[in-house]
């Protein structure tokens, strides 16, 4: 697995790609607060800087379910979640470490991942009619890459200058499908 | 607990007669019941599936009996199929061990009364979701996805094919450069260039 470099306000990868910047802060908030929304138990894969997590953690939820692949940030996540009692850390691919059970919110948020088909097909497995599903978006428009029918909250935002230019618009169309 | 299957080294479902009598006419031996699916299995086998394509592609697998020889890849036709050690019949559809145990590459078509009928498995033609363009990487990098199908069983690699038919044919006149991405609103994907037969040649990163 390759190496990460870990700064202050952002992870690159191996090739000094933007994997997460701090400047999504806003973005992840509102990310949280909808995966939030039915309380319950919360799956969310990929923990990234765990700025998401942490805004997970101040809303009423029952369990947190953290998936992570790459090992480094999975031993971040350990350290983080070492207080945090409701947190279960999984270290591995969502494609077969989703623990057997039905979420009431899903969060979804990797680097490199592309199996938008073999996503949907298994999350029909964890969630129940009402469960929340939320995911990164990089479209600056009202579609999604999992052609899910769903709602959009349009936040404001302000990217930092980044290398890989992964994200570079001014408004951030966040999904929110209800199953 | 004594073998009903197995007496004096005879493999009771495998005799036509036991010390004179017709196996069909023994329905239990010391209160204990004939049970023949036990000694040919179990098997493992994925399925039910609509079809072979997608039998050959389940790899949820489970415990099955048959009449014919267990361990053989593949098992022939006319041989019953049956659900569990009790003899019930299988359910009507398409099953393959493709993905289970032995990884034996056939598929099995079930008929109401169980009967195997041996295919292969059609080869690969999986669903991925994409976004074409035929101006660019940059152009196909941001747009909207849609599904395509690929022979490439995860992220496709040079060389695999991308097809715009469920028939993964490539069919029709084709550009000599068509350009797809996988990045579909992710923080990351990949920019396949699709040559004229269709298939996979150059491959780059997008946002840069």
């Amino acid at each position: 697995m390759s190496e990460y470099i870990f700064l202050e306000d952002r992870i690159l990868d191996e090739t000094g790609a933007e994997v997460m910047m701090s400047w999504e802060t806003p973005m992840m908030e509102k990310h949280a607060e909808v995966v939030t929304e039915n309380g319950g138990d919360i799956l969310e894969i990929g923990f990234g800087m765990g700025i998401c997590s942490n805004f997970i953690q101040q809303h009423q939820i029952k369990s947190h379910t953290i998936i992570e692949i790459h090992d480094e940030v999975f031993e971040k996540l350990l350290l983080w979640a070492k207080d945090k009692p409701n947190v279960t850390p999984i270290k591995g691919s969502w494609v077969d470490s989703i623990p057997n059970k039905q979420y009431d919110g899903v969060m979804l948020d990797t680097w490199k991942d592309n199996k938008n088909v073999e996503f949907k097909k298994l999350i029909a497995k964890h969630v129940k009619p009402g469960t929340i599903f939320t995911f990164y978006n990089s479209y600056e428009e009202k579609v999604n890459g999992y052609n899910y029918k769903a709602d959009y909250i349009i936040l404001d935002v302000e990217p930092d200058p980044q290398e890989y230019e992964y994200f570079t618009g001014k408004k951030y169309y966040l999904p929110k499908v209800i199953f | 607990m004594p073998d009903i299957n197995k007496i004096n080294g005879l493999v009771l479902c495998d005799e036509i007669h036991v010390n004179g009598v017709t196996i069909a006419n023994i329905l239990n031996i010391d209160s204990i019941t004939k049970n023949c699916c036990t000694a040919n299995g179990p098997i493992s086998i994925a399925g039910p599936e609509d079809s072979c394509a997608l039998a050959c592609a389940d790899e949820d697998c489970g415990n099955y009996y048959t009449d014919g020889t267990s361990g053989t890849c593949p098992l022939v036709n006319g041989d019953i199929l049956y659900s569990d050690a009790s003899c019930t019949l299988a359910t009507s559809g398409y099953y393959s061990p493709t993905n289970c145990v032995g990884s034996c590459d056939y598929c099995y078509s079930v008929n109401g009364s169980g009967v195997i009928t041996v295919t292969e498995c059609p080869s690969t033609c999986n669903e991925i979701l994409l976004s074409r363009s035929t101006e660019s990487c940059t152009v196909a990098c941001g747009g909207e996805c849609t599904t395509y199908y690929t022979n490439a069983s995860g992220v496709p690699t040079a060389g695999d094919y991308i097809y715009q038919t469920s028939e993964c044919s490539c069919e029709g006149e084709q550009p000599a450069f068509t350009y797809y991405s996988n990045k579909c609103g992710e923080r990351s994907g990949t920019c396949f260039t699709v040559n004229g037969s269709c298939q996979i040649g150059p491959i780059a990163g997008c946002g840069r």
